[in-house]
């Protein structure tokens, strides 16, 4: 290929007329509202910036021949002693062409139904002072300055968004009959994204019914270039998680580095993990078995995180193990 | 007129700035004027319109709240272009999207498959081979130019254009 070749494909791709709108619809918004001292905005619930937006959280066949595996190749029931049991799970790091997608067995999507709970939380911008920390506004939409003087602040918060997550959250969880899973920690400190808690449920060519829940958490109030987030993918089985603890991550760049360990929470329940140091990115995957709860494969993943924090979080997970002799630790 | 929130040494032209954010006016010129660079830009990384509309609109509405002051149209072009590509970054960065195939709505840009195939090709290019190539064969600027960008050296510039090139075996063009 020439490079001119190259320059033309790059430069192909144009906005569409209707992203255009959108893009100029929001920043009118957010402007207008700017300057309406008065006027309460803070974190929009309503869905108005992305009522529009045709859902973009579709998952590759790769990601869904990794659970399909770990679904599909179980076949005993597990008879449970304790109710929460936790296992390790062994992740490979693999490039998309040493994926044997025949080996993985996976079987075409017939019908895929997806729902949102919880969308419309915006991240904005809020002032900050010299040292770039967010200022904090006061209950009633105020930040006050150290000279005691005090701005109405364009945008306030709302109040009730921490709750509201975690109602959608209930919603999202009840919808596959599990309880809320999410770490509660999270629901204090941390926003959820703007796609809210994505569910989907794929009934399969095997006649095989998969059903999963995407989230995403970010840093309350904050908006700067390397926020902390989190992204957490949990899968419903109705069988034993225990054997075919494994997954995959594509990755098709041999300079990247992973350190493998684990982690026990305070609730006795084992995460394995996959930090890569090269993006600042923390993997805790966890398997669990439980009659009263169901089965589940969850991931959290972690960016721009220090471990200590990730600890606190995931010792937040509501699942306890009681019996600490069930989980295989490498 | 710019507003600049975190990087003020008065707090009262906090306030003030405050109050005056950019102009509406201002604010839809930039838009114009940059959309489609950035567009392009984001789409060489995430592969999918929807995740760049959400980058590119986070985007303008930073430089509404926290662009610093820029002493000239280029310093602000650059500062956008940045800001992109971290967004961008930082998007695919999660071991998540990382397992999502990344060319979802590819076809609506690329007719031919041999393109859509080139397209993919760039997607998932390393990042630090991808963005000497956008910066070059997207924005147009010169070995100099992006080694001021990415604070490299002109020789790392050149090592990653050509490293970049040759992963999508890409001919060198004698270009005048």
């Amino acid at each position: 290929m020439k490079e001119s070749e190259l320059k033309k494909i790059l430069t192909k791709p144009v906005m569409d007329q209707s992203m255009d709108q959108r893009i100029t619809d929001s920043l009118l918004y957010h402007e207008a509202n700017a300057g309406k001292k008065n006027y309460k905005v803070g974190w929009m619930r309503t869905g108005y910036l992305f009522s529009q937006k045709v859902l973009n959280y579709s998952i590759s066949k790769i990601a869904i021949a990794v659970f399909v595996l770990a679904i599909v190749g179980v076949g005993t029931a597990w008879a449970a002693r304790s109710d929460v049991k936790s296992y390790s799970t062994d992740i490979k790091i693999m490039t998309e062409e040493e994926i044997d997608e025949e080996e993985l067995l996976y079987p075409d999507s017939e019908k895929t139904i997806k729902k949102r709970y919880g969308t419309g939380n915006k991240m904005i911008g809020l002032l900050m002072d010299h040292n770039g920390n967010i200022r904090e506004i006061d209950e009633d939409g105020y930040y006050t300055f150290e000279d005691g003087s005090k701005f109405l602040a364009p945008f306030i918060p709302d109040p009730n968004r921490h709750d509201n997550d975690r109602k959608s959250g209930n919603e999202a969880f009840a919808e596959i009959g599990y309880s809320n899973l999410i770490p509660t920690y999270l629901y204090e400190n941390y926003l959820l994204g703007e796609g809210g808690f994505v569910y989907k449920e794929e009934t399969l060519s095997n006649n095989v019914n998969h059903q999963y829940i995407d989230a995403s958490f970010f840093q309350d109030y904050l908006y700067k270039d390397f926020t902390e987030s989190i992204y957490i993918h949990f899968t419903s089985s109705e069988t034993s998680v225990k054997d075919p603890a494994s997954i995959f991550i594509v990755d098709n760049d041999d300079e990247n580095n992973y350190i493998y360990s684990s982690y026990t929470t305070k609730g006795g329940i084992l995460c394995s993990a996959l930090e890569d140091e090269e993006n600042n990115s923390v993997m805790f995957h966890i398997n669990f078995d439980s009659e009263t709860m169901g089965n589940g494969m969850m991931s959290i993943e972690f960016i721009n995180m220090k471990m200590d924090k990730m600890k606190e979080i995931l010792d937040t997970i509501p699942l306890t193990e009681d019996n600490a002799d069930s989980q295989t630790i490498e | 007129m710019n507003c600049l929130i975190s990087e003020r040494s008065n707090e009262m032209e906090n306030v003030q700035c405050a109050e005056q954010w950019i102009s509406e006016e201002l604010i839809l010129e930039k838009y114009s004027l940059y959309k489609n660079i950035l567009f392009q830009i984001a789409i060489s990384y995430l592969g999918n319109k929807y995740d760049c509309e959400d980058v590119i609109q986070e985007v303008f509405i930073r430089l509404c709240y926290h662009a610093p002051e820029f002493e000239h149209d280029e310093n602000e072009k650059r500062w956008l272009i940045r800001i992109t590509i971290n967004l961008c970054k930082n998007h695919v960065k999660s071991f998540w999207n990382r397992m999502k195939v990344p060319i979802d709505g590819l076809e609506e840009y690329f007719s031919q498959d041999e393109d859509k195939e080139i397209m993919s090709d760039i997607i998932r290019l390393p990042a630090k081979y991808k963005t000497t190539i956008l910066l070059h064969y997207i924005v147009g600027y010169k070995i100099s130019e992006i080694s001021e960008i990415l604070s490299l050296t002109e020789s790392a510039v050149k090592m990653r254009l050509k490293r970049g090139r040759e992963l999508l075996r890409v001919e060198l063009e004698d270009v005048k």
